[in-house]
C-alpha cells in the first residue's frame, strides 16, 4: 500500500508519533491499550516486509513478558500458585503483567513504522529551525557515515591485496587488523574534513543568519488534520485527566468502568487518533479505485 | 502530579529528564555558534565512531564505538566528548532503528566521551604506561558506567520491576556482555589511542585548525 | 575596470623556510575572460588561486596585493566574497558537507540567509540548466564522481558568482565525465559572463576555449599570453611544460610549417590537408609489431575462462563469461567506460570477487587452490586506485616498514632498493598525505612492490596524475617488466595505453570484446582511439602517438 500518511508535512508525522507514544506509554486501562495494540499493527502491518514472522516474534515476547511479571511483582490477592520458598504468583500480577507486554509491543511496532515514516531528512526538517548547528552537525554524519563505510571496505580489499589481510588469523590479529584500517581510514577522514571546511566556509556558512531551506510544503489537508489532532488530543487528556482511563492492577484490580462516560469518550477519541495513518491510506486508496473506475 | 502517577511511568519521566539534558547541551552548543571547521571536526569524529564497526566485520561482537568516542573526548574535552557520543549513538540508531532505548544510548555514549574528556591534557603520547592506565580506564568506564547505563533502558521499559533484588539480576545479566564490550574498548584503546591523537595533532599543526573548546 | 588585478604577489609559507612559494606576480584577469593556469605540481598553482578567496587564503607571510573590482580584495566581506567569487575543489567527495542533493544546492543559500521562497527558486533554476532533476532527491552517496562534481559546480552556482576558480575540477573523473564538465563550465562562461580561472592536467579539453594561458614555474609566471602563443613561447624556450600541450601543438611543432598552429583534433585535421595538399604520401604507416594471437601464448601470467560474477544474488551480472590470456613480462592494459566491470575482473583475478561461475588460472595454477598468504607473497599484488587506502602510518618510511613487520634484518636494504626503483628515496621522513598525486602513487606502488610480485594489478594508475609523472611512472613500469613482472593495469588513459602498453584490449558490457597491439587496436577504432589517431587517421594508417605522427610528416615531407 502507498504510504500517504508519510507524505503529509513532517510535523504532522512527528506530532502523531508524539501522541501516539506518549499515550502508548501512559495509558494502560485495557480499553485504550486494545486500540493502541490493534492500530499500532494495523497501521505497521500494511507497511511491513515480513509480516509473519514480526507477528510472531511479538506475541513471543508477549508472552515472556507477561509470565515473568509475576515472578518480580508478587503483589495481589489471588494466588495461582507458590514457589520457591514461599513466593506467590499472582492473578493480579499475571494481568499487570500483560498490561505491561501490551503496551511493550505496542511502542516496538510504533517504533518500528515510526522507522519507516521518519526518515533523517524529515526528523532533520522538524528540529531545522529550532536547533539549526545541531541539525547541521547530525546532516554531516549523516553524509560521512556511508562515505566512510565505502572508504573502510576500499582500505580493507587494498589491504588484502598486498597480503595484510588476517582471514585465517586469531581474534586479536583481526582486531589489530580492523585497528590499522581503522588508522588509515582516520588519516584520510581529516584530510577530508579540512577540505569540507574549506568548502563550507567558501560558501559562506559563518557569515551569520543561517536559514535552512527543506523541501516540504504545508499544505491545506496538513492544517485540516493538525486541527483535527489538536482536538484529540486535548479530549483524550481532558478525558484522562477526569480518571477516564484510571486503572491499578496490584493489589487490586480496579478499573474506570465502561459506564464511565469520560472512558468511552476516550476510548473513542483515542482510536479516532490512532487510526489516522491507516484512515488517511485507505481513503486514498480509496480515491483512486474510484478514480481508475471512472476512466 | 500525583507520586502514584510519577512512579507508575518512570520510562516516560525518565526520558523526559533524558531530554531537558539534551536540551540545555544543544541550546549551549547553538549559542555558540560554532564555525565550519568545529562542525566538520564534531561530524567526522561521530561519523568514524559510527562507520568504525565496519572495520570489524569478522570479529564479532567487537564495538570498537565507546573506545572510538573516548578517543574523541581525550582529543577535544568532555563537553565535546558528550555531543559526538550522544550524536554518534542516534546516528547510528537511524541506521539499526530509532527504539525505546534511543535515549538511553544517547546518554551512555554521551557519558562515555565525557569520560574519556578527563583524561584531556594527559601525556599519553610520551608516558609508555599512560597508555595502557587509559585503556584500563575504558575498560572500568564502560563496565561500571556506559554498559549498565545501557542496561538501565531495559529495566525502564518494564514500569513494574521496582525492588531491588529484580533490578540486580538485570544488572547481573547484562555484565558478560558490559565485560566484552569493555574489552573491546580496552583494545581500541590500547591501539588506537596514539595513532589517532598524532593524526589529529597534525591536522592541528599543519592548517592550525580544530582548535579544542 | 580589471575583474581581478594581482600586483606583484608575493607568498611565503611559515614551514617553507625562506624559499617563496609565489614570487612577483602580476596578472590582470577582465571580467568574462577564461583563464587557464598550469604548470607542473608543486609550480603554486593551487597557492595562488587560494589567494584569490580570502576565506581559503593559506597562512603565511604575503606581500603585494590583490584588487577585485578595483578594491582590494580583502575589503570585500566573507559574505561578499562567498557568493561573488565561487570555489570548486580538486576532489568531488570531499567538498559536499550534506547527505541529500537538493540540501547541497541550497547549502550556500541557506549561509546567506536567504529565505525559502528565494532559495526555493535558485535550487529549481540550478537543477534545470545542469539537468538534475533526475537524481534531486537522491542521497549523494549514490552519485558518480562526475555527478558529485557537477553537484559542486551548481551549489556554487546558484549563488550566482561573478567569478568561478577551478583547482584541477576534473583530475579524479573519467575522460566522459571530465569532458562534460568542462563543457559545463565553458557554456557557463559563454551564457553567463562567468569569468572562469583553471587550473588542469589535461589541457586538450580547456586549452583552446581559454582566452588567456598563464604557465607558472616554481612560484613565477612565465607566460601570460593566448594560447597559441604561449604554445609557440614554451617551444621556443624547450620547455618542459611542452609536454602537456594538447597533441595537435605538439605535432604541428615537430613538423617545419608555415601554417597557422593547431589547437583541436578538427583544426589538427585541417591543418594535416593543408601540408599535404598536392603532395604525395609515400609512407602512410609506421612499423609494428605482429599482431596480438592468444593461441600463441604457451605459459599466460594469468588466465580467465568464462568467469561470471555478480555482487548479490539477486543483482545484475557484472562480468558476463570473461576470458582472458595475459602473457608473462607484459603490461597488458584494458580500457573501456566507466562501470563496464574492468575493475571487478581486477578484483576476480586477486579473489577480492569470487566468481560463481568460471575459472582463473594464476601463473598456471587454479585461484582457488592458493592460499592468502601465498597468493599475496611474491606472486600477486594489486595497486588500488585511490593510493591513499595504503597509507595507515606517519611517515613514507614507517609505511614500507609495515610491510616487513615479521622479517626484522633486510629490512632497511629492502626499503632502500624499492624505493630507489620508484624515485622515492628523498621523501622517506615525509608524511604521505604531504605528498603531490603523483608522489603518492610512487609511494603505495613501493609498498605493494615489497610484497615482490610476479604479476602487479593496477586500477587506474594515472588518474589525477600530471604528465612529468606519467612519464616517470612509465619509467618505473618499464623498469619492472625487464625485472620480468607481469603488468596488467585497467586504464581509461588511452593515451597512456597506446604509448606503453604492448597488448591493449577493450572492455565492455562485462567481458573482452577485442584484444591487439596498441597500433591494430587504436587504429581500427574511430571514436575510442588517441588525439593524434582521430586526427591524422585521413592520411596515414596507423599513427597513434604524437611521435608516429611527427614521424610518418617527416618522412614524407
Amino acid at each position: 500500500m502507498k504510504n500517504t500518511f508519510s507524505a503529509y508535512h513532517p510535523f504532522i508525522n512527528l506530532l502523531f508519533y508524539i501522541g501516539a507514544m506518549v499515550f502508548g506509554m501512559i495509558l494502560m486501562h485495557p480499553a485504550f491499550l486494545l486500540c493502541s495494540v490493534a492500530l499500532a499493527f494495523a497501521y505497521y502491518m500494511a507497511l511491513a516486509n515480513q509480516k509473519s514472522k514480526y507477528l510472531f516474534r511479538m506475541l513471543v515476547l508477549f508472552l515472556v513478558v507477561a509470565f515473568t511479571n509475576p515472578f518480580f511483582n508478587h503483589s495481589g490477592e489471588k494466588i495461582l500458585f507458590i514457589y520457591m520458598n514461599g513466593r506467590v504468583y499472582t492473578l493480579e500480577a499475571l494481568c499487570y503483567g500483560m498490561v505491561l507486554a501490551a503496551m511493550f509491543i505496542t511502542v516496538i511496532t510504533w517504533f518500528a513504522s515510526y522507522n519507516i515514516v521518519m526518515t533523517s531528512d524529515k526528523f532533520l526538517y522538524c528540529f531545522g529551525r529550532l536547533l539549526p548547528a545541531v541539525s547541521l552537525l547530525l546532516t554531516m554524519v549523516f553524509r560521512f557515515v556511508p562515505a566512510y563505510k565505502r572508504q573502510i571496505g576500499q582500505i580493507a580489499s587494498a589491504r588484502k591485496c598486498i597480503g595484510k589481510s588476517t582471514e585465517n588469523g586469531t581474534a586479536l590479529q583481526k582486531a589489530e587488523h580492523g585497528m590499522a584500517v581503522l588508522s588509515a581510514l582516520a588519516s584520510w577522514a581529516f584530510e577530508g574534513g579540512i577540505v569540507a571546511a574549506d568548502s563550507m566556509r567558501s560558501r559562506g556558512f559563518g557569515s551569520g543568519g543561517r536559514t535552512s531551506f527543506s523541501v516540504y510544503r504545508w499544505e491545506s489537508r496538513d492544517r485540516g488534520l493538525l486541527f483535527l489532532m489538536l482536538v484529540l488530543i486535548f479530549g483524550i487528556i481532558g478525558c484522562v485527566a477526569k480518571g477516564g482511563a484510571y486503572a491499578a492492577y496490584t493489589p487490586k484490580i480496579v478499573l474506570a468502568g465502561i459506564d464511565n462516560r469520560y472512558t468511552w469518550m476516550g476510548v473513542i477519541f483515542y482510536g479516532i487518533f490512532l487510526s489516522i495513518p491507516t484512515v488517511v491510506n485507505l481513503a486514498e486508496e480509496c480515491k483512486w479505485l474510484i478514480l481508475k473506475s471512472k476512466i | 502530579m500525583s507520586k502514584e502517577f510519577i512512579n507508575n511511568h518512570y520510562y516516560v519521566f525518565s526520558v523526559l529528564i533524558i531530554f531537558i539534558a539534551f536540551a540545555i547541551f544543544c541550546f549551549r552548543f547553538e549559542k555558540k555558534r560554532p564555525q565550519a571547521r568545529e562542525m566538520v571536526t564534531l561530524a567526522v569524529m561521530s561519523a568514524i565512531a559510527v562507520a568504525a564497526r565496519a572495520a570489524f566485520v569478522m570479529v564479532p561482537h567487537f564495538k570498537p564505538m565507546s573506545g572510538v568516542i573516548m578517543i574523541s573526548g581525550m582529543a577535544f574535552g568532555p563537553g565535546a566528548g558528550f555531543l559526538i557520543g550522544s550524536v554518534s549513538a542516534f546516528v547510528s540508531n537511524f541506521m539499526f532503528g530509532q527504539g525505546a532505548w534511543t535515549p538511553w544510548q544517547m546518554l551512555a555514549y554521551g557519558m562515555a566521551g565525557m569520560l574519556g574528556g578527563f583524561l584531556r591534557g594527559r601525556k599519553v603520547l610520551e608516558e609508555k604506561k599512560g597508555l595502557l592506565f587509559i585503556a584500563a580506564y575504558g575498560f572500568v568506564a564502560v563496565v561500571g558506567i556506559v554498559g549498565p547505563i545501557l542496561d538501565t533502558s531495559s529495566i525502564f521499559l518494564m514500569p513494574d520491576v521496582n525492588n531491588a533484588e529484580a533490578i540486580a539480576a538485570i544488572y547481573a545479566s547484562g555484565l558478560p556482555l558490559n565485560v566484552v564490550h569493555g574489552l573491546a574498548t580496552f583494545l581500541t584503546l590500547l591501539l588506537l589511542t596514539r595513532p589517532m591523537l598524532e593524526k589529529l595533532n597534525r591536522i592541528m599543526t599543519k592548517y592550525g585548525v580544530m582548535k579544542r573548546e | 575596470m580589471a575583474h581581478f588585478e594581482i600586483k606583484d604577489l608575493g607568498f611565503e609559507y611559515p614551514t617553507s623556510m625562506g624559499k617563496p612559494t609565489l614570487e612577483g606576480i602580476n596578472l590582470t584577469i577582465e571580467r568574462g575572460e577564461y583563464v587557464t593556469f598550469c604548470g607542473r605540481s608543486g609550480s603554486g598553482k593551487t597557492t595562488l588561486l587560494r589567494h584569490l578567496k580570502s576565506v581559503l587564503a593559506p597562512h603565511g607571510k604575503l606581500s603585494g596585493e590583490i584588487l577585485f573590482s578595483g578594491k582590494p580584495l580583502e575589503d570585500a566581506s566573507l559574505r561578499e566574497q562567498s557568493f561573488k567569487i565561487g570555489y570548486v575543489m580538486q576532489n568531488p567527495d570531499n567538498q559536499i558537507v550534506t547527505d541529500k542533493v537538493w540540501h547541497e544546492l541550497a547549502f550556500g543559500l541557506e549561509s546567506l540567509g536567504y529565505d525559502q521562497k528565494t532559495i526555493r527558486l535558485r535550487v529549481a533554476e540550478m537543477a534545470s540548466y545542469f539537468g538534475i532533476q533526475g537524481w534531486f532527491y537522491k542521497d549523494v552517496a549514490e552519485l558518480s564522481g562526475g555527478q558529485k562534481q557537477l553537484l559542486n559546480l551548481a551549489s556554487i552556482m546558484a549563488m550566482q558568482p561573478e567569478v568561478l576558480i577551478l583547482d584541477e575540477p576534473t583530475s579524479q573523473l573519467d575522460p566522459i565525465a571530465a569532458a562534460d564538465f568542462l563543457n559545463t563550465v565553458k557554456k557557463i562562461n559563454r551564457e553567463l559572463r562567468t569569468t572562469i580561472i583553471i587550473t588542469e592536467h589535461r589541457l586538450e579539453d580547456i586549452f583552446y576555449a581559454s582566452d588567456k594561458v598563464v604557465v607558472l614555474e616554481e612560484g613565477r609566471i612565465i607566460a601570460a599570453d593566448n594560447p597559441r602563443k604561449v604554445g609557440e613561447f614554451l617551444k621556443d624556450e624547450k620547455h618542459f611544460m611542452f609536454a602537456a600541450m594538447p597533441t595537435p601543438v605538439q605535432v604541428y611543432y615537430g613538423v617545419p610549417n608555415e601554417e597557422i598552429c593547431p589547437l583541436t583534433v578538427r583544426e589538427g585535421g585541417e591543418w594535416l590537408d593543408k601540408i599535404f595538399v598536392e603532395k604525395e604520401v609515400k609512407v602512410s604507416a609506421v612499423d609494428e609489431a605482429n599482431a596480438f594471437c592468444e593461441e600463441d601464448i604457451a605459459q599466460p601470467a594469468v588466465e580467465l575462462k568464462e568467469v561470471w560474477f555478480r555482487y548479490e544474488k539477486n543483482a545484475p551480472d557484472i562480468l558476463k563469461g570473461v576470458s582472458l590470456k595475459v602473457p608473462k613480462a607484459e603490461l597488458f592494459a584494458v580500457v573501456g567506460g566507466n562501470g563496464t566491470g574492468k575493475s571487478t575482473m581486477l578484483k576476480s583475478i586477486c579473489g577480492i570477487c569470487r566468481g560463481y561461475r568460471g575459472k582463473v588460472w594464476i601463473n598456471g595454477k587454479r585461484l582457488e587452490k592458493y592460499k592468502a598468504a601465498e597468493l599475496f607473497y611474491e606472486n600477486l599484488a594489486m595497486l588500488p586506485q585511490d593510493p591513499q587506502s595504503l597509507f595507515v602510518k606517519k611517515t613514507v618510511k614507517e609505511d614500507l616498514q609495515e610491510m616487513l613487520a615479521r622479517k626484522e634484518q633486510d629490512r632497511a636494504e629492502e626499503i632502500t632498493k624499492v624505493a630507489e626503483i620508484c624515485e622515492i628515496t628523498h621523501l622517506l621522513e615525509r608524511h604521505p598525505y604531504d605528498l603531490s598525486g603523483g608522489e603518492q602513487q610512487r609511494v603505495a606502488l613501493a609498498k605493494v612492490l615489497l610484497t615482490k610480485p610476479k604479476i602487479l594489478l593496477l586500477d587506474e594508475p594515472t588518474k589525477g596524475i600530471d604528465n612529468f609523472f606519467k612519464l616517470k611512472f612509465a619509467e618505473i613500469l618499464d623498469k619492472l617488466k625487464k625485472q620480468g613482472i607481469t603488468i596488467i593495469m585497467v586504464s581509461h588513459d588511452v593515451e597512456f595505453c597506446a604509448k606503453y602498453a604492448d597488448t591493449v584490449s577493450m572492455f565492455f558490457d562485462g567481458g573482452i570484446i577485442t584484444t591487439n597491439t596498441p597500433h591494430k587496436f587504436f587504429s581500427k577504432n574511430s571514436f575510442y582511439t588517441t588525439a593524434a589517431n582521430r586526427m591524422s587517421r585521413h592520411i596515414f594508417e596507423n599513427a597513434i602517438t604524437n611521435e608516429d605522427v611527427i614521424y610518418l610528416c617527416q618522412k614524407n615531407l
